[in-house]
């Protein structure tokens, strides 16, 4: 369970989240939409500790991320698995290294079962043969399938994704799409998603947050969102289509 | 207090409040570093990487950096002695002044050129790139994976490296006091053999290492803190350069005068 109880953010004066309530359960599907510049990003950093809030709490599991020691953070954020809008892969390791490094740290596996699940996850992205590639010679989209599978390879309680199917054409775009909703249906693993694609977050999300000028004026599902009347919400559904 | 003052003393204040944040940040990241060192050994491929790099690869520079300097050395002080009949002391001049000084010296301004700017520019761009968050986020600590083989490689190669340079600092002056001023090897040898001490070698050697500190330091801290894209990270490269240089000769003075 993820709590976010009245976060507040600026950066140089400038104010990015102005009272942040958000409710996330076990096994959930959540996606956090909002127009660019609109403080997604950055919300999602203080979710997984990157950032820490100017004022209010976060709460993973009834354990306050604010107050955890740097050893307990590192604790909690094994439950977690990241995908980053940037992809966010280490350009020095090869596509084998960058999706094997969590498991390469943090357990005693041997080098084929690593081997074994790197190539598991990579053909769940569908992405193979390129294990020895280095992430400076893959496109965009590649690079954004790998960080999905550097991100579920230690099979996380928790996933953030930033943007994850941006920079993706809509085949492979819907097959990241489907991967979240099976690793919900089959993990009950719990999603965080940023996105402006309003039409995707529609159908994979349980629930939708809209988040605007640093606050979250509206939580509701799928079908409730099509149909609100928020103004900003009704300006993303128009142009969406 | 009219508003261009006010702006003045709110940039010097700022400046100096900055100065003390880089300073503490340098610091608190070294301990950090040499906290980590008791993960060498399951990191030992990535200490003897950028070991390689740092120490290997800056091999050619420093050796073409300090023959020259002995041998401009030799030269400069040859001529002067050979006034007084005494340029068979030559040999002493070398040996004590690339021991004590040039050596050492000379080492830690290539490595801080080279190495330490690699250094700063690699975090930096790891940085703005979001790869050192991507760390965090997989519970890998950034100090342990990048800076920590980062400060044991360069405490263990520039001191070979300064011994290295200050070995062919001795040979290029000889061959000058053999060449143009007629002095045998052997005098040259024997000479900068008596004249040199122990406590010459040691203050060398710690300039060394401490050196090393400065620069691994200086560049981790300046790569890790970059921010706003790529010209975030030429701005912290630059001061990586400029405050390892900076600082290396600031302590140079501290330690000669603590030993000497």
């Amino acid at each position: 369970m993820i709590e976010i109880v009245d976060i507040w953010k600026s950066f140089s004066r400038k104010k990015i989240l102005c009272g942040v309530n958000l409710s996330i359960s076990d096994g959930e599907i959540m996606v956090i939409i909002g127009g660019s510049g609109a403080g997604k990003t950055v919300l999602l950093k203080h979710i997984i500790g990157l950032l820490k809030p100017d004022r209010g709490q976060i709460f993973i599991n009834s354990i306050s991320l604010s107050t955890a020691a740097t050893s307990h953070l590192e604790k909690i954020r094994k439950q977690f698995g990241m995908v980053f809008q940037s992809s966010a892969l280490l350009n020095s390791l090869t596509v084998w290294e960058n999706v094997a490094l969590p498991l390469i740290e943090h357990t005693n596996m041997s080098t084929e079962e690593i081997g074994k699940l790197v190539s598991e996850k990579l053909n769940l992205v569908q992405l193979h043969g390129i294990e020895r590639e280095m992430p400076a010679n893959l496109s965009g989209g590649m690079k954004k399938r790998i960080a999905v599978a550097r991100a579920i390879i230690r099979n996380p309680a928790i996933i953030l994704y930033d943007e994850p199917t941006s920079g993706l054409d809509p085949v492979t775009g819907h097959s990241i799409e489907n991967l979240i909703v099976d690793l919900k249906r089959n993990l009950n693993v719990t999603s965080v998603i940023v996105t402006h694609d309003i039409e995707g977050a529609c159908r994979m999300a349980d629930r939708i947050a809209m988040l605007l000028h640093g606050e979250i004026v509206e939580v509701g599902t799928p079908s409730e969102t099509r149909k609100s009347s928020n103004p900003a919400i009704r300006q993303f559904l128009q142009y969406e289509k | 207090m009219n508003s261009r003052a006010t702006s003045f003393l709110g940039r010097t204040g700022t400046g100096i409040l900055n100065g003390f944040a880089g300073a503490g940040g340098t610091i608190c990241l070294l301990g950090k570093g040499i906290y980590w060192c008791k993960a060498s050994i399951p990191n030992r491929s990535k200490i003897v990487h950028q070991m390689d790099v740092a120490g290997v690869g800056s091999l050619p520079v420093v050796s073409l950096v300090a023959i020259f300097s002995g041998m401009v050395l030799s030269l400069q002080t040859g001529i002067e002695l050979s006034h007084f009949h005494i340029e068979e002391m030559v040999g002493s001049i070398v040996s004590v002044s690339m021991f004590r000084e040039m050596g050492p010296v000379i080492s830690a301004i290539i490595v801080a050129g080279r190495v330490g700017a690699a250094m700063a520019a690699e975090l930096g761009t790891m940085r703005v790139s979001e790869e050192i968050d991507a760390l965090e986020t997989m519970s890998i600590n950034p100090v342990r994976f990048l800076i920590m083989p980062r400060l044991a490689a360069l405490v263990l190669m520039l001191p070979v490296l300064t011994v290295f340079g200050i070995l062919i600092g001795i040979f290029g002056g000889a061959v000058i006091a053999k060449n143009i001023m007629n002095v045998d090897y052997q005098v040259f040898l024997q000479n900068g053999i008596d004249f040199l001490h122990y406590k010459d070698i040691f203050s060398g050697m710690t300039k060394s290492v401490v050196f090393a500190f400065l620069i691994a330091g200086i560049s981790c801290y300046q790569g890790m803190n970059a921010a706003g894209g790529a010209e975030g990270v030429g701005k912290a490269t630059i001061r990586a350069v400029v405050l390892s240089f900076l600082f290396v000769l600031i302590f140079d003075y501290f330690l000669t005068r603590f030993f000497y």
